[in-house]
């Protein structure tokens, strides 16, 4: 029987844990538990012995230092050689032919619309949407009921809150977070960063 | 021993004013880091002694400092904080060369007339800049002060070692506060206050609560032991600091060897923090009325050996942590401010309150001789 192992330690590894078993229910499914702070040193010992060939893997971190805490734990499952598996509630609703990457979560009462793109690490929560044409990068977190509008492009590490809106054809740069709720338009530059008591955008000023 | 400042001094529209000629535009004030400067046609805009301020690197790699008012109508060259942009007004497209020279007017001949003498004395306003390692100050006074007489040659020099070390990206952020600007330079420079404001915060992160002053300041016992040398008002602290350790660390140039939470004081409004010579920020705190300040906060690692990716997480989350402090802080004061009233007595302060003191001192000689 193939192995589906899921590390993690949070909200996130229980959902992932909780899709799993209706979408690999011929599968043993293994909940490995790891902090955010114990990825670096893990030296995952749940995976010796185990077949790269009969075992998936599954990274349900959350979105800590911008998703890098999941990217690191996913380029370590991918070093020693493990795929890793995307986890899609069959409550969802998602387009034939939206384009979901490994180690992917969408939840239950997501939408995702027709020619999307859902890169590697993406964590779409609850209720959120994903409309048609929309391009989300590596690595990126999308709060329960955000709404990502049509033709729009997400930067890898991005993290959008619960309740943003992302209007259609806007541009968001990555390595950056939005968690105040509202409607946001047009381009936002790479590494900007709104809400958490800040009142006006954060940014960072980049090598020039 | 009272304060020699009153309530009005943290209240009144017209103390402001004065204190935006006697201080903001005639001492040597901090403006930003050099190291996000370093491209051609980098600029940053800052807003001193309420004149707006552009600094600007050339294509000739010289770093200026100008009014950012348009000699033709007095709009601003440079919308942005940050940015990298030629000297150009977005609005009617006035360009200038290096020097702050008027370079080209669209459509001089069909629209405006000038001729060439006359757009030839047409230019931006320049300021004095220095740059002390990697901070840059700038001094609006037509006959700028030396900087060596308002802080000492070893302070600039501590500053100078430090800063060298600043990474050239780094994080940015403007936030109000409903206080006035000096409380908060006072606050800093309070290490009293840390275990009670920052009880479960900042405090659990040094070693020993009580900064070690250098060089040390025996409490005076009236204010002719004080002294008035602003000189005295900008000054370093060294204390242990527990930093958290991660892999990243492994990556910067550290300033310094050890664990230790450096503060450089700068008189009026700066303090220069770097965390065991591994993360470094500028808080400045800026004046917008009497009674609401905003806080500048940059921050930036030590300069980066290797790529590293998670930069802009890493700083977003010291900067979130740094926020919590500041906000910690800001409750407090907005209350003080909120409770200031002319009537009510001076503010007591006890021995070691004396850099209160000296303080208060200096900024009223300022106040006297400068507006």
């Amino acid at each position: 029987m193939a192995d589906l192992i899921i590390f993690g330690s949070g909200a996130l590894a229980r959902e992932a844990q909780s899709i799993a078993r209706s979408t690999h229910a011929s599968s043993s499914l293994i909940l490995q538990p790891l902090a955010t702070d114990e990825i670096s040193k893990s030296p995952l010992d749940v995976l010796a012995g185990k077949d790269p060939a009969t075992t998936q893997v599954f990274a349900a971190i959350g979105y800590a230092a911008l998703n890098f805490a999941r990217f690191d734990l996913w380029a370590k499952l991918r070093l020693l050689g493990f795929r890793c598996a995307s986890l899609v509630d069959p409550g969802a609703m998602v387009d034939p032919t939206a384009k979901i990457l490994d180690n992917v979560l969408v939840a239950a009462g997501v939408v995702v619309g027709a020619d999307t793109v859902l890169g590697t690490g993406s964590i779409v929560q609850a209720n959120a949407s994903i409309q048609a044409g929309s391009k989300l990068g590596k690595f990126i977190w999308v709060g329960p009921g955000a709404v990502i509008g049509a033709d729009t492009t997400i930067g890898s590490h991005q993290v959008i809150g619960s309740g943003v809106v992302i209007a259609d054809g806007s541009s968001i740069g990555g390595h950056g977070e939005i968690s105040t709720p509202g409607l946001y338009q047009g381009t936002l530059a790479k590494g900007t960063f709104v809400g958490h008591g800040f009142d006006r955008p954060v940014r960072m000023i980049e090598r020039r | 021993m009272r304060s020699r400042l009153n309530a009005r001094h943290y209240t009144s529209e017209e103390v402001l004013a004065r204190e935006q000629v006697a201080l903001f535009q005639r001492l040597w004030i901090f403006a930003g880091f050099r190291t996000l400067l370093s491209a051609p046609d980098a600029f940053l805009t800052h807003q001193i002694g309420g004149i707006p301020i552009v600094v600007q690197n050339g294509r000739d790699n010289v770093l200026r400092a100008f009014v950012n008012r348009c000699a033709h109508r007095g709009a601003p060259i440079q919308l942005d904080d940050f940015g990298q942009r030629r000297l150009a007004c977005p609005y009617h497209g006035w360009t200038y060369d290096d020097a702050g020279r008027v370079k080209s007017i669209p459509g001089n001949d069909a629209h405006y007339g000038f001729d060439d003498a006359c757009v030839a004395g047409l230019r931006l306003l320049p300021v004095a800049l220095r740059c002390i390692g990697n901070l840059v100050f700038v001094n609006l006074d037509k006959d700028p002060c030396p900087i060596e007489t308002q802080f000492h040659q070893a302070f600039l020099d501590a500053l100078a070692d430090a800063s060298i070390y600043l990474d050239d990206e780094a994080i940015f952020a403007r936030f109000p506060a409903a206080y006035n600007w000096k409380l908060n330079f006072e606050n800093v420079v309070d290490w009293n206050h840390v275990p009670f404001v920052h009880s479960t915060s900042f405090a659990p992160l040094m070693a020993a609560n009580r900064a070690t002053a250098l060089p040390p300041s025996p409490p005076p016992d009236d204010d002719a032991t004080v002294g008035n040398d602003i000189r005295d008002l900008s000054y370093t602290t060294i204390a242990p600091f527990e930093m958290r350790p991660w892999p990243w660390h492994a990556a910067v140039d550290r300033f310094g060897e050890k664990d230790h939470y450096y503060n450089f004081f700068l008189y009026p409004n700066v303090n220069f923090i770097s965390m065991s010579g591994i993360i470094f920020l500028a808080q400045q705190f800026m004046p917008l009325q009497a009674n609401r300040s905003e806080t500048r906060l940059t921050m930036c690692t030590a300069r980066t050996t290797s790529r590293l990716p998670a930069l802009p997480a890493i700083l977003w989350g010291h900067l979130r942590a740094e926020k919590q402090v500041i906000d910690e802080d800001i409750r407090v004061l907005e209350g003080l401010q909120r409770g200031m009233s002319e009537d009510a007595s001076p503010v007591i302060h006890g021995a070691y309150e004396s850099r209160l003191r000296r303080i208060a001192n200096v900024y009223l000689d300022l106040m006297q001789t400068g507006a």
